[in-house]
């Protein structure tokens, strides 16, 4: 009985090691320990990314440019607004709006898991970083702090099947759940026939969840068709955040004043 | 066993640094490669079973780690495909042609995204089916392609033909 099995008692010791490791997932001390563990990680991952990222800041640098331009152009309209809004605040005795606290960080290791998605960025706790932080980037919303290293932090993007973020069309102010539709495309549930949605509304964070900040673009609606009940639209949404190749990032760490 | 070892560290430090550290330029249309399959793969067809058990495990530890799933789903699938094709391999007369290289790898990814995907679509409204044909079989036919270049490199396709099976036989 034991000559026959002897060969396999490595397997049999690795497969029961991994499933202890799969079935005490949800011990506190085994997320320290993984977050300990990805912290070294990006340490051995980072040098590989030295030589890549020196091309990359030389394109991204022109690329700046012509933004930056841009911008400053589009600044100026913005302060004469502002100076105005700030005004009329004043006027109607309205609260100053929440500034948020935003750690940027830079995104060195992506997961090649094709079923979950998600990647680590160089910033952790001791940054101000927690778990359920959202994570922006100048295109719009990213995703959630899934796991917290002390010098790291893995990232779950939008695009992940089990992330859902509450929504609202821009334009008709509807509100409804956007989570992966797969393919890299999302979804835009709960929304009824008698709604109006259109293709190429956009979609933005209605702030209804409490994790994400209100009013940062998710997406671009491409496509509205009624379901099999014809009772709510099936609406497909095209993120405006390219996940793949996100470099930089932000990570809302807190609210900077609550005036 | 000791070079051994150092050898595998350098190889699964590097794979796993390309894979992480450079993976988006890999990426072709949303999907990568898993580097360290077609690296659990190759010990196992060159080393045997142990060492493709062992080599399995860790790669795929360090996968689970930076992934969200649960810890230990990478590191159970990589050591049980590395054993067990590494014993199938040892069983069989002939040498490994390309081809079946591939095929092997092809249905390994497969294997693995089945096993993962019981634990991804738990939560989520994905089918295992969908999920299959829409995540894994292109990674799955990516993954075998590379392998497939990578054994075509005049150097390693001279060299696969002697496969030493884990009780020192050169086939």
């Amino acid at each position: 009985m034991f000559s026959t099995l002897r060969p396999y008692f490595s397997w049999i010791a690795i497969t029961a090691l991994s499933l202890t490791l799969i079935l005490t997932n949800q011990n506190p001390q085994g997320e320290l320990l993984r977050g300990r563990l990805a912290d070294f990680i990006i340490s051995i991952a980072y040098p590989v990314t030295v030589p890549l990222k020196g091309f990359q800041v030389w394109r991204q640098n022109k690329k700046l440019h012509a933004t930056l331009a841009e911008m400053s152009m589009d600044l100026a309209t913005y302060m004469e607004y502002q100076a105005e809004n700030s005004k009329l605040r004043e006027m109607l005795e309205f609260k100053a709006s929440n500034e948020y606290i935003l750690v940027a960080s830079e995104v060195i290791a992506n997961s090649s898991d094709p079923g979950v998605k998600g990647f680590l960025i160089d910033k952790g706790r001791n940054d101000g970083i927690d778990v359920n932080s959202p994570v922006l980037s100048l295109n719009g919303i990213v995703g959630l702090v899934h796991r917290v290293g002390d010098r790291s932090s893995l990232i779950q993007l939008l695009s992940d099947p089990n992330l859902g973020i509450a929504g609202r069309i821009r334009r008709s102010r509807e509100d409804g759940i956007v989570h992966s539709a797969g393919r890299g495309l999302l979804k835009f549930d709960g929304v009824p026939i008698s709604s109006s949605v259109a293709v190429g509304d956009t979609v933005l964070t209605s702030g209804l969840g409490g994790f994400f900040p209100q009013g940062i673009t998710i997406g671009y609606v491409i496509m509205v068709e009624p379901d099999a009940n014809g009772w709510l639209w099936q609406v497909t949404v095209k993120p405006s955040v390219e996940y793949g190749q996100l470099e930089e990032i932000f990570v809302v760490s807190g609210i900077k004043n609550d005036k | 066993m000791i070079s051994d070892i150092t050898r595998y560290v350098i190889i699964g430090i590097l794979l796993l640094s390309l894979e992480n550290g450079a993976g988006k330029y890999f990426d072709i249309l949303g999907v990568r490669p898993d580097l360290m399959l077609i690296f659990t793969i190759g010990t196992s067809i060159r080393r045997g079973r142990n060492h493709a058990l062992m080599v399995g495990f860790f790669s795929g530890l360090a996968q689970d780690i930076t992934a969200l799933g649960f810890l230990g789903i990478y590191a159970l699938a990589k050591s049980s495909l590395g054993f067990w094709t590494g014993r199938w391999i040892e069983r069989r007369e002939q040498s490994v042609r390309t081809w079946l290289w591939m095929l092997i790898i092809f249905f390994s990814v497969i294997t693995q995204g089945i096993w993962q995907g019981l634990f991804v679509i738990q939560n989520s409204e994905t089918d295992l089916v969908s999920f299959i044909f829409g995540s894994i079989v292109p990674v799955a036919i990516y993954t075998s392609v590379l392998g497939g270049l990578w054994a075509l490199i005049p150097m390693n396709s001279t060299r696969w033909k002697k496969v030493k099976t884990h009780s020192g036989r050169i086939k």
